[in-house]
Formats: structure tokens, C-alpha cells, sequence
């Protein structure tokens, strides 16, 4: 299929030839390979796809056109809602029940993917076209060892069950996943999130198929797994000549790997150029300002964007320096089983503060932040907090005292799921005002609508159900709920990750105002360097449950740093340094074995050593010892 | 059952819902009715349910004959103007036993299977959300009690208690509350660790409470078609009891009954045990057809549910 026009490595186009030889099938289509090789893999001609809901046609796409290359990555880029979904799906011949194609067509190879009957579209899905999906957990059959789901990948191309075995293995092999024999004879649960997505790649690369369609590979995986895997991709599509259809709403993972860029909005394509083009002069304002509102490491505050795609740093508000202290932590270790999530931490909490807690999931950042809000008491350690009011955070939530309990409030990552879905939003606001006993009977509405218009939301919104409101709108009735018991510390677990930049951006806007405003301190957590960057007043990294370095935000963003913080800001991808120096070096970092350095660079000569800590002064420390 | 990918269709789905979707519980009352009645089957199935119910209520404007009233001199005669089932063997209408037997085996389920969901709810959702211990407890009790076949703990419970509605209805709950447990446990299972029940327990809300706000309203649908589940399943099984000689007592207008009286006069008199035998599947099959209705409007899956 492919063998004329990738450069196979000596093993794969044998078996490939070999495998030809054999099926009747394969050996056919051999017979086109001459069209084949003139014509566009992928092509979507004026592509208009509506559903009907009550009686009026709803557009999703309209007049989508565009063609990929063999070996080119095209990327479709759009906030929820655009569409993006959509296109990726037609390109396989799948359309979400109750949508039809009103326009245009898609052609894969040569061939009218919708005027395909069921044993061509298989056929066409088999040998033609592969996907992988956001989350590869939900792509891979639970029952089923990964080895033999890829044998089974594999039946329409390799006859043989031996050869298949093999193959399978080689695959494995290729996806970069260490000891084939033994990851394969695993389930999908025993692997973890990377290396789902990675059997998941090697699935699709399975049928060598000529188009690969990939819907937010990386969305659900953290940062330097991102950086593993979109490699992984680069270097496969590369080398197999791949037409590659990437689907993403982040900027730096596109900037980071296509070569042609089609902006979405509301079903329309906005732009579409050439990437390094579009990133350097984008010429419609809506690309303008989705660029603009993503977060960057080298901003010292958040940015505002203009409606023109203007974009000015805020000064952020310091500190004062003389600021109480609202919550200590000494020595806190939390305890699942026999494991220790959070081990050893101590950390201490200014009022009006922001805390940035960083590091890879796994590390037992929001472990930690559950164990401040009272859900997992810690196994031992000190945690007060001080102030007004005094008391033990040792003890789970319904041993705190009440006054105690609604100084500290937990904020959420997930909108979908931090609103009961059979309660008006005012509802969510409203139980804590009485449950603490904030507000009578009788003002407890009024009092509610208040708090979610301080979250700059029409109170109006707050008769409707959540999912009547958007996902950002959701996160500020999240955000209304944590602020209505009154707290002094809001722990914020990555309320900003599941959210359009553009909405990301306002709803860091809000939590910024808002802690100007009541003097709050935020525990935040977050993967993002780039949002922490901007919100941060100071940045804890943990790793393994450990605090391997704290420091105020500018000091461990301007290094030296703790090679594993190092590691964290190599692997962030934005939208300027597409194909520079930055992602280049993370690609080697990633590719390489674990950074082997001994301890912080050039700390040694400046910090003074003592104990297990490397202190930089100002606050920052780094602990000492590597990986 | 399962999309192939499920990622493309919900990211983008919840982003179009938002605006489409209508007002409210209004709205959905209105969406489930809509979808109901759309589909053929589930239709027919609520018309069934509706017209057994009231019929039962109507019974005494229906029928002129008193439902236990011996008359020897019109015993076993076949379907006339004046009896249109006939007669049984005591000379009573059979019609009139047959619409008001459905009042009795309605109001023995209804309240039986009532019970039952209620308390299996209670219980699944506490051994849910509490976990730990009280959850395995629960778990290993109940697979005893599943172990031992139904119409066999409900005779053991009939014979040692003696028969009577109220007996029926407490060894109809003891018999079914189990599998009701392990249903709403899973239903609940998933809602539990979902942030809006987080939410409230770092409130420090009592368990009974985040029951009844947070959990016990998403999980309504499931708990619904389990009720009419078990409703028509009931049905049987009270019948199956009163047919054994177990359930309701002689002169009480029961199907089960019915049957079992009329059967050795089959060949003289079909209708007596005909029409008791046509009222019971029908009830059957409306509560059936409109649980897979249900079910379907709602999008609960049952099989899922309960593993």
C-alpha cells in the first residue's frame, strides 16, 4: 500500500511485501497504487453538516474545505463547539446520530467517503484511515490483553497468526513502549494514560493506513507525556508518509506539530494557512485573539486580551510583606494504603496569596489539596490554620468545627460534574449560605444571586440548570458556591484546565479580582506553567509526593531550577517558539533517559548548601538530589 | 450499547445541548411523555397499565354481580347476555371476579414492589456512598439472601406468617429489596465520587442529606424503571403464590386464585379461567412493555446497571 511512497525500516516493508503477497485483497488494490500516488490522501470539499432539533436545521460545519499531503499534518483548531469534532469524524464516514451532510464531500484515498456502502466503509477504515481518540482508556476494550487487541487490529493485513504476532510486537516496539513481550500480555487498566495512547497509536498504525486522524491525542495527559507522545507522532507520520489530521483546541501542541493550520469557529473555517504563517501575522481577528489569550511562561502577570487581538499583561498585586500567615503545613503525609501520596510536606500559606501547586498527575498535588478541604485526613503532620479563626485541619471535614469548615473551599476541575445536573445554579450557591448558616431563609436567594453576580455572571443565569449554561459559565457557579461559605482559603484543583483559552482567561481574570477583593488566598493547582505563571505569587513543584522546589513565582521561573521543574518547563508548548529552540530541546530531554543530573544547575556554586535543602534565598529552595 | 468513541460524541454533544435543550423538569416530563409515545410498543404498553388501573378503580360501575356472591342455581354457564365470561363453578360471574381481582393483585404489587424499592434505594445508596465496611456487610448479606430462590423463601415466609396482603407484601420486599440494592448501588456508585457530592461532603453535609439532595434525584430514572421492573415481575410471583394455594384466600377475587379454582372445569367452562389468565399477561406485558419504554427514554441501562 504505502511501501512506495515511505521509507519503511528494512523488518516493516518486508513484512509488508509479504503480507501483500498474500492477500488477495491488498494485492488488488496494488494494482492503483500509480493513482494512488498522484492523488490527495485526505480532501474536504465544501463540507456543510447540520442536525435537526425541533424542526430547525442546527449547522455544526459549513463549507469546510481542505487537503493533506501525504506526509504533511494539517491541524484543525477551535474552541468547543467549532466543529472540529465533526470534520474528523466525516473523515472516516462517522457522523454523530441525527446529523447529515447537507454539502460538499470528503474523499480519503481517492474515493467519496459518504457514497460508501458498509462493506467499503469498513474496508476503507481498515486499510485506509486510522484515528485516535482523546482518551485511548476509552478507546481499548477493558477484557482484552493490548497484544491480542492489536493481533485482532491487525487480521485484515497479516493472515498469518504467527506473522501477526510478530508484527504486533514490532509495533509495540515502535510506539516506544518498553518490553513489547510484557506490555502486551497486559490490560489496558495496568498501563497508564501514556502508554494507552501510545497502544492506542500503535492500533491505528496498525492497518498502515495513509491518513491518520488524531482528536486531542494529548488533552488528557500531562504535560511531559504530551511532549513524549506528540514526538512519537512527528516522528511516525514522518517516516510513514502519513496524511496526518490533527484536532486540537491547544495552540502550543498545533504550533508544535502542524504544517498547515484551518481555524474553526461556530462550524466556519475563520483562516487557514500555513502554520509558521499564521503564527507569526494571523490575519483574522478571532485567530488574532485566540492566540493572544493563551498563557505564556514569559508573562509576569495574566494577560487581557483586546478585542482586536491586543494583549497587555496586568500588573499583578504584591503581596504585602507583612501578610499573616492563614494556613501552615509541617511534615503532612497522606496516606492511601500502604502509599504515601503526599510525604513529608511543609508549606506555609500567606493571606491574599496565591499558591501554585505543580507537577505531573501521579505527584500528590491534589491529594493534598483534598486533604486541606477535610476529604482525606492526613495519616500525620501539623496543618492549622491561623487567623480569626484558629483551628486544626488535621481533622476531616465533619470534625471541624462549622466556623472552621467553611474557611477553606474547594473550587473544581470538571464543570461538567461540579454542578448537580438537577439543580438550578442559585441552588449550588444558596445550600452553603444556609447549610453554614450564613443567611436566613429569607435573604438566602437574594444573598445567592449576589455571590454569582460578584462572579460576574447575569444573575438572571441563576434560575437555569447547568446544562443550560456553558462550561465556563458553570465554573464561575462553582467558583460562586466556594466563595459563598465565606472562606479564607479557596483551593482551586485545576478549575481552569477543561476550558476554552479564551475562557480560561476570564475566569483567571476573575479569580484574580477576587482575591484583591476579599483578601483571599488561593491554593492553586494546576499543570499549566504558563497559567500559574501568570496567577502565581509563589510555586510549590511536587513530584512523588514531595516538595522538590518552592520559590516565589519569578524567582523559579528565572532558574536554576530542579531538574525535574526543568524537565516540567521544557515539555510546555506555546504557540511562539513553533519549531524553536524550546521544543526542540524538550523533544531531546524526552527522547533521552531521565535527566541524569546530579542536582539544580549551577546552584551549587551560588546557594548555600544545607541539609536536604538548597536555599536560593528570597524563599526559593530546591531539594537536593535528582530524579 | 457503547459508541465505539465515545469522545468525539460527547465533547462537542454537551456544547450543542446547552442552548437546545428546553425549560426545566417541565421539559422533561415533556421529552420522556414525547419519547414515550413515540415509540409503538412503549405506547401500548402504558395503554395497557392505564386500562387495567382503571378498570380496577371502575369494577363496581362495571359490573352489576357482586365479585363473591354464590348463586348455585347459574353455576358453570358459558358466556351469556347476562354473564359475558360465564359463571364458575359457585355460580359466580367470572367478570366481575376478573375486574375486581385486578384491584387486588394492583394494590398487593404496587405496595409490595413499592417497599421493596424503597428500602433496596436506601439501602444501595448508603452501602454506596458510606463504603467501606457497611458496604461489604451489605454486599456478602445480600448474596446469601440471593442464593435462596424466591418462591421458596416466600412459601417458607407464607406458611410460618400465614397468607394475607400484608404477609405478601413483607415477603415480596425481603424477596426483591436485595436485587433492587444492587442495582441503585451501582447507579449511585456512579454519582458519588462526582464533584457536586464532593462539594458537599467537604461541607461536612450528613450522609442522609447528600442522599436526598445530591444523589437520590440523579439517580431517579434508574430507580423509576426498576420499579416498573419489578411491578410486573411481582405480579407474577403474587399470582404464582395465590395459583399454589399460598397467596390470597378463597373467596378474595384473585387471578391466581381464579385459576387455580377453574382449572379442572377447563372443558366446561374455558372462559373462568381464560379471562383471569388474559388479565394477567396483559398487566404483565403493560408493565413490561413500559418499563423498556422507560428505560429507553431515559437511556438507563439495565444490564449495566446491575453488574
Amino acid at each position: 500500500m504505502s511501501t512506495g511512497q515511505a521509507p519503511h525500516t528494512g523488518a516493516e516493508s518486508e513484512a509488508g511485501a509479504g503480507a501483500q503477497a498474500r492477500t488477495p485483497g491488498t494485492g488488488a488494490r496494488q494494482g492503483d497504487e500509480g493513482l494512488y500516488l498522484r492523488e490527495v490522501p485526505a480532501r474536504v470539499k465544501d463540507l456543510s453538516v447540520a442536525y435537526r432539533s425541533n424542526g430547525r436545521d442546527i449547522t455544526v460545519a459549513e463549507n469546510v474545505s481542505f487537503e493533506v499531503a501525504a506526509g504533511r499534518t494539517l491541524a484543525v483548531v477551535g474552541e468547543s463547539g467549532s466543529g472540529k469534532s465533526t470534520v474528523a469524524g466525516a473523515l472516516l464516514g462517522h457522523l454523530r446520530h441525527g446529523s447529515r451532510i447537507t454539502s460538499g464531500s470528503v474523499e480519503v484515498a481517492g474515493r467519496d467517503v459518504f457514497s460508501l456502502g458498509g462493506r467499503d466503509l469498513r474496508a476503507l477504515r481498515a486499510h485506509d484511515i486510522a484515528m485516535v481518540g482523546q482518551n485511548a482508556g476509552n478507546a481499548l476494550t477493558p477484557s482484552m490483553r493490548v497484544g491480542t487487541q492489536l493481533e485482532e487490529a491487525l487480521m485484515a493485513r497479516v493472515p498469518a497468526r504467527a506473522e501477526r504476532r510478530a508484527e504486533a510486537r514490532a509495533l509495540l516496539e515502535k510506539v516506544g513502549l518498553p518490553g513489547p513481550d510484557r506490555i502486551g500480555r497486559r490490560y489496558p487498566h495496568q498501563l497508564s494514560g501514556g502508554q494507552q495512547q501510545r497502544v492506542a497509536i500503535a492500533m491505528a498504525l496498525a492497518a498502515r493506513p495513509r491518513v491518520l486522524v488524531l482528536d486531542e491525542p494529548t488533552t488528557a495527559l500531562d504535560v511531559v507525556t504530551q511532549a513524549r507522545i506528540l514526538d512519537l507522532v512527528a516522528d511516525l507520520s514522518a517516516e510513514l508518509g502519513l496524511a496526518t489530521v490533527l484536532v486540537s483546541h491547544d495552540l502550543g501542541v498545533v504550533a508544535r506539530m502542524a504544517d498547515e493550520v484551518v481555524v474553526m469557529r461556530e462550524g466556519a473555517v475563520v483562516e487557514a494557512a500555513p502554520a509558521a504563517e499564521l503564527f507569526a501575522a494571523p490575519r483574522h481577528p478571532y485567530t488574532r485573539r485566540l492566540l493572544a489569550s493563551v498563557p505564556r511562561v514569559s508573562d509576569a502577570g495574566l494577560a487581557e486580551v483586546g478585542e482586536d487581538g491586543t494583549r497587555t499583561v496586568r500588573d499583578r498585586a504584591p503581596v504585602p510583606e507583612d501578610a499573616p500567615e492563614v494556613v501552615s503545613l509541617e511534615d503532612v503525609v497522606v496516606r492511601y494504603g500502604r502509599s504515601r501520596a503526599v510525604d513529608g510536606v511543609s508549606l506555609g500559606l500567606r493571606r491574599g496569596e496565591v499558591l501554585a501547586l505543580v507537577g505531573e498527575s501521579g505527584s500528590g498535588k491534589s491529594t493534598l489539596a483534598w486533604s486541606l478541604a477535610g476529604l482525606r485526613a492526613p495519616a500525620s503532620g501539623r496543618m492549622r490554620l491561623h487567623g480569626e479563626q484558629e483551628g486544626d485541619l488535621a481533622a476531616g471535614a465533619r470534625k471541624r468545627p462549622l466556623a472552621l469548615r467553611r474557611r477553606i473551599q474547594l473550587a473544581f476541575q470538571n464543570a461538567d460534574t461540579s454542578l448537580n445536573p438537577r439543580r438550578i445554579a442559585r441552588e449550588a450557591v444558596r445550600r452553603p449560605l444556609r447549610f453554614f448558616g450564613l443567611a436566613s431563609r429569607s435573604d438566602a436567594d437574594a444573598r445567592a444571586r449576589g455571590l454569582i453576580e460578584d462572579v460576574a455572571l447575569d444573575p438572571a443565569l441563576s434560575d437555569r440548570l447547568p446544562q443550560q449554561l456553558s462550561g465556563g459559565q458553570r465554573q464561575r457557579v462553582g467558583i460562586a458556591r466556594a466563595l459563598a461559605g465565606g472562606p479564607d482559603v479557596v483551593v482551586a484543583d485545576e478549575v481552569t484546565t477543561a476550558l476554552d483559552v479564551s475562557v480560561q482567561a476570564s475566569v483567571l481574570a476573575l479569580l484574580d479580582d477576587l482575591r484583591t477583593e476579599r483578601d483571599l488566598a488561593f491554593v492553586f493547582i494546576s499543570h499549566d506553567l504558563a497559567v500559574v505563571r501568570g496567577i502565581a505569587d509563589r510555586v510549590a513543584v511536587m513530584k512523588d509526593g514531595r516538595v522538590v522546589e518552592e520559590g516565589p513565582v519569578g524567582a523559579v521561573f528565572a532558574g536554576p531550577n530542579h531538574p525535574y521543574t526543568r524537565r516540567l518547563m521544557e515539555a510546555v508548548l506555546e504557540p511562539d517558539t513553533a519549531g524553536g529552540a524550546g521544543s526542540d530541546a524538550a523533544g531531546g530531554a524526552a527522547g533521552a533517559a531521565p535527566d541524569a543530573s546530579e542536582g539544580p544547575d549551577g546552584a551549587a556554586t551560588q546557594g548555600t548548601a544545607e541539609g536536604e535543602w538548597i536555599d536560593l534565598g528570597g524563599g526559593h529552595r530546591i531539594r537536593r538530589g535528582g530524579e | 450499547m457503547s459508541e465505539p468513541n465515545p469522545v468525539d460524541e460527547t465533547a462537542p454533544e454537551s456544547a450543542q445541548a446547552a442552548p437546545a435543550e428546553g425549560a426545566a423538569p417541565a421539559g422533561m416530563v415533556r421529552t420522556t411523555l414525547r419519547s414515550l409515545l413515540r415509540s409503538g410498543p412503549a405506547t401500548a404498553g402504558l395503554v395497557l397499565v392505564a386500562v387495567h388501573v382503571l378498570v380496577a378503580v371502575l369494577a363496581p360501575l362495571l359490573t352489576s354481580y357482586a365479585p363473591t356472591a354464590n348463586a348455585p342455581d347459574s353455576a358453570l354457564l358459558g358466556p351469556s347476555a347476562a354473564h359475558w365470561a360465564g359463571t364458575d363453578a359457585l355460580g359466580r360471574d367470572v367478570l366481575a371476579r376478573v375486574l375486581y381481582g385486578g384491584r387486588y393483585a394492583l394494590m398487593v404489587s404496587f405496595a409490595a414492589t413499592a417497599c421493596a424499592v424503597a428500602l433496596g434505594t436506601v439501602v444501595g445508596c448508603a452501602a454506596a456512598l458510606k463504603g467501606g465496611w457497611l458496604d461489604d456487610l451489605v454486599m456478602r448479606v445480600l448474596d446469601a439472601v440471593l442464593a435462596i430462590p424466591p418462591i421458596l423463601a416466600l412459601l417458607v415466609v407464607v406458611t410460618v406468617l400465614g397468607a394475607g396482603p400484608a404477609v405478601i407484601v413483607l415477603a415480596v420486599t425481603v424477596v426483591y429489596a436485595p436485587q433492587v440494592v444492587r442495582v441503585v448501588r451501582a447507579a449511585a456508585m456512579g454519582v458519588a465520587p462526582l464533584d457536586y457530592v464532593t462539594a458537599a461532603r467537604a461541607r461536612g453535609e450528613r450522609t442522609l442529606s447528600i442522599l436526598v439532595r445530591e444523589v437520590l434525584p440523579n439517580i431517579a430514572d434508574v430507580v423509576s424503571v426498576e420499579f416498573a421492573m419489578r411491578a410486573s415481575w411481582v405480579v407474577l410471583l403474587i399470582s404464582s403464590l395465590s395459583f399454589l394455594g399460598f397467596g390470597a384466600n378463597p373467596p378474595t377475587p384473585d387471578w391466581g386464585l381464579m385459576i387455580a379454582e377453574n382449572r379442572t372445569a377447563m372443558t366446561v367452562v374455558p372462559w373462568a379461567s381464560l379471562a383471569p389468565i388474559i388479565a394477567l399477561a396483559t398487566l404483565v406485558l403493560g408493565l413490561n412493555l413500559s418499563a423498556d419504554g422507560l428505560a429507553k427514554a431515559w437511556g438507563v441501562d439495565r444490564v449495566k446497571e446491575a453488574r
